[in-house]
């Protein structure tokens, strides 16, 4: 079969699969085990079973189990609770001040944990409905809380990072810190369009005065024990990005000792919640990692490198249809779905073009986010949409177009001066 | 049929506590590698093996109970569209289609612990263990999902 032949098949009935319902990972499993019957027969059990064990044993993908905890252990302590109402007293009296909490709090959050469902399901619940009750616009409170969720995947730590750097064999600790810089130019992006919408003062949203700004620096202190414990032991050199997982997941357990927020209820639930979480993820990639051998194998990897350079397209060009591939399809389709599928089709053109890896693939990365709040099926959306009833299908949709204008201008920042996404790895080096 | 179904729930129930303790195992593993490699100057070498050998248990033996709570992801834009009886049709068919592919690559991988137990085949690791031990893991997961999802495709309630 040609490598062409195999490809299109194989994209053709993962897509049905998908699109019927099935669930992902036996999509993947299913492509998995016709393309090694087809392709090698019998003779290829051996290879399905070490793709499978392969991934089981990594210990690259440990590190997307323990940042999940790490999450769920401050979202379910309540420690961000606290978190809230410290940012909240901090930013005080300004124009639209609870616009400028939730980015404030969303990119504390984005260095806290790696998921934006899990931020946009948690602003939808506790900041929304208070710009609710307080009058404040609709859809720019759920522009705020879709863009401020949206730099969890970008700021360190990144659960898209590991699997992107696992995958695309490129440094983990390097696609890790590359997100760090983005993320802050998102934030400020979205804090000028807030500004350049003329929020109204607000009013009717008293500042938090049950503590004092100086308590409220105090509580955010402990906090910085888990940024340390993730970002500060893989900068020293202490800890590697798996070992980091680990040692955040023992900071967020002391912030929540330090609030008296530790006891044995919460942390069954953590462990229960964070384990489900990481087996829906982990599973998706044990059931996929075989398609790269698979495409290598039917010669379609080679065929499609040949193709691009065969074509003579600019480097510029060919990097803007990489990157209008993905923004299309995750409006579709889940983005681990699309990265599992995409990446190895795309590692050896980057390869063959000469991209730098961390570059491209933090691109590539913010790409996959924007994909996920860009309406109609962004998985973004439907976590805010679900975690807040009184948020229409049309109004977060239309909170989301503004917020993927502002992504796509910092992406386009982020092409135009790749020193904004690569300076901070080189550092690592 | 009744208790046979209870006890399969049973047993991935304690398999996903196995794997729950897999992952609280891994944490320490990684702290106590981080606090002996720094400040004591002596790395192990088996805290890397055996997080390797937790992740495995911590997938596979989850699987079982995180499919019986249907809790894995799809994508469900066209479902939604379908009536509710078509939406059924289509959810068991899916469960059916699940059931199969699990339990192939449950007979594959199974296959495959065989041959290793056979050969006496021993992880590539420092501190080697038999690697039909994690492989045989891997098909009992693959299995027992197999029989969730049929469960699932047979159940009247949909």
């Amino acid at each position: 079969m040609s490598g062409f032949l195999f490809l299109g098949l194989a994209i053709g009935l993962l897509l049905l699969m998908l699109f019927s319902g099935a669930k992902i990972f036996i999509g993947f499993l299913a492509l998995n085990l016709v393309g090694v019957l087809v392709l090698i027969g019998p003779r290829g059990f051996g290879l399905f079973t070490n793709s499978i064990y392969e991934t089981a044993t990594s210990l690259t993908l440990v590190t997307v189990a323990l940042f999940v905890l790490m999450g769920e252990i401050l979202f379910r302590s309540g420690t961000v609770d606290i978190l809230f109402r410290s940012v909240d007293t901090l930013v005080g009296r300004l124009r639209g001040r609870l616009y400028v909490v939730t980015i404030g709090l969303s990119t504390v959050f984005g260095a806290l944990s790696g998921s934006a469902v899990a931020v946009a399901a948690m602003l939808g619940r506790s900041v929304l409905p208070l710009m609710q009750d307080r009058g404040y616009d609709v859809r720019l409170s759920a522009g705020t809380i879709l863009a401020g969720a949206s730099l969890a995947p970008i700021i360190p730590p990144s659960l898209l990072a590991i699997i992107v750097g696992s995958l695309a064999d490129v440094s983990i600790a390097g696609l890790l810190v590359a997100g760090l810089v983005p993320g802050l130019i998102f934030a400020i992006l979205t804090l000028a369009y807030v500004f350049l919408r003329q929020a109204p003062i607000d009013q009717q949203s008293p500042v938090d005065t049950s503590q004092s700004p100086v308590r409220a620096i105090l509580n955010t202190l402990p906090f910085l024990i888990v940024i340390f414990a993730v970002m500060g032991l893989i900068i020293l050199g202490i800890a590697t990005p798996s070992e980091s997982a680990a040692t955040g997941v023992v900071g967020a357990l002391v912030v929540a000792a330090i609030f008296g927020r530790l006891n044995a209820a919460m942390l069954r639930e953590t462990i229960s919640s964070a384990l489900t979480i990481s087996v829906v993820i982990l599973i998706i990639v044990a059931s996929a990692k075989l398609f790269s051998q698979l495409l290598s194998f039917a010669g379609a990897t080679r065929g499609l490198v040949s193709l691009i350079t065969d074509l003579g397209l600019n480097p510029e060009l060919t990097f803007l249809i990489m990157m209008l591939i993905p923004l299309v399809l995750c409006m579709f389709i889940d983005q681990i779905a699309f990265m599992l599928l995409a990446i190895p089709i795309y590692q050896p053109i980057v390869a063959a073009l000469g991209f730098d890896p961390i570059w491209f693939w933090t691109l590539f990365m913010i790409n996959l986010t924007v994909g996920s709040l860009t309406p109609p099926f962004g998985y973004t959306l439907f976590a805010l949409k679900g975690a807040n009833e009184r948020l229409s299908t049309a109004q977060v949709f239309g909170a989301a177009w503004p917020i993927v204008c502002i992504f796509l201008i910092g992406m386009t920042v982020l092409w135009a001066v790749p020193g904004l996404v690569t300076y901070v790895p080189r550092l690592l080096q | 049929m009744k208790s046979l179904g209870q006890l399969h729930d049973t047993t991935s129930r304690a398999l996903f506590t196995l794997a729950g303790a897999a992952l609280v195992l891994v944490v320490m593993l990684y702290a106590f590698e981080v606090l002996a490699r720094y400040f004591f100057d002596a790395p192990t070498t088996w805290s890397g093996e055996a997080v390797q050998y937790a992740l495995a248990v911590l997938l596979f033996c989850a699987l079982p109970d995180v499919t019986r709570r249907a809790a894995h992801v799809a994508i469900d834009i066209v479902p939604e569209t379908l009536s509710e009886k078509r939406r059924w049709q289509l959810a068991k068919t899916n469960n059916l289609v699940a059931c199969l592919v699990t339990a192939t690559a449950g007979w594959i991988v199974g296959r495959e612990a065989l041959t290793q137990f056979d050969r006496g085949l021993l992880t590539n690791a420092a501190h080697p263990i038999p690697r039909w031990w994690l492989t045989a893991a891997i098909a009992i997961g693959l299995f027992s999902a197999s029989l969730h999802f049929l469960r699932h495709a047979l159940d009247k309630r949909g």
